[in-house]
């Protein structure tokens, strides 16, 4: 034992999505490695991407700048961690040490399969020590967080 | 060094038991005691899951009496619940963006692609 703390199994910690892209993986994995490509549609809704750095390799930095509609910035900063082309993207988010309250840190990897003439893109978000949120979801905590719920729960693997 | 407040309130939301605990502050402040009785379980095993509900700031106790009852500060958890729902959100949006992009782009929309 390591800590106070178990570990959560790792199903539990991870967040997940997958999409079915109807392009062929070495045309959607251009979308991730050029940045010209990649700023068309990295973002949140009616934020426009500028990606002012992408170091395409392992311990290369990605630093996207988001503009939201009224002019404000989010500069965001992820790292590499491993690329293997052109299958494998998995990167992490950037934290100002001694943030206060900062958003957690996961580590992200993209997975790009062969799916005839299709790619099957997984993002699978592992937190350090995140719960089991489909529990949670199972839970049906109250006061305003049910809906919320309701919209992980599709996205979530593990159940 | 802040500890991470959302992997903080995840963990702590990760047992059954607290989850269960948490659910039943939804009605109403309770006391140890009472929040000891649907289960089976001593008093110093449920005050333990409390310490931890408490570290996480999911819960507040009483100052007063020993009684020292206990009630649901609901703000973490919302917070958590709103981060993991922009998370997903924001892969939502930009994948329907892909979408739309990998579309173009084989469809030899000369404005999605460089030169």
């Amino acid at each position: 034992m390591h800590g106070d703390r178990a570990a959560d199994p790792l199903s539990q910690r991870e967040f997940i999505i997958t999409r079915r892209l109807k392009a062929p993986r070495e045309l959607v994995w251009r979308t991730f490695e050029d940045p010209y490509l990649l700023a068309q549609w990295w973002g949140p809704e009616n934020f426009t991407s500028e990606v002012t750095r992408l170091e395409f390799r392992a311990g290369g930095e990605w630093h996207v700048t988001m503009h939201r509609p009224d002019g404000t910035e989010h500069p965001v900063r992820y790292q590499f961690v491993e690329i293997l082309a052109p299958e494998r993207i998995v990167y992490r988010p950037w934290r100002q040490p001694g943030a206060i309250n900062p958003p957690p840190t996961y580590l992200a990897t993209l997975t790009f399969d062969v799916f005839g003439n299709e790619t099957i893109f997984t993002m699978r978000a592992e937190f350090e020590s995140a719960a089991n949120l489909a529990v949670a979801v199972n839970g049906g905590f109250r006061e305003g967080t049910n809906q919320a719920f309701d919209k992980l729960e599709r996205h979530l693997a593990a159940f | 060094m802040q500890p991470d407040r959302l992997s903080l309130t995840l963990s702590a939301i990760a047992d059954p038991t607290r989850r269960a605990i948490l659910m039943r502050l939804m009605d109403g402040e309770a006391s140890v005691k009472e929040l000891a009785a649907p289960f089976e379980m001593s008093i110093p095993a449920i005050c333990k899951h409390l310490k931890v509900l408490e570290g996480a700031g999911l819960i507040s106790r009483g100052r007063n009496a020993q009684l020292r009852p206990c009630r649901l500060e609901a703000q973490p958890l919302r917070d958590a619940v709103g981060w993991i729902e922009e998370f997903s959100r924001f892969w939502d949006t930009s994948l329907n963006r892909l979408d739309g992009l990998l579309e173009r782009l084989q469809s030899a929309d000369p404005m999605a692609k460089k030169n």
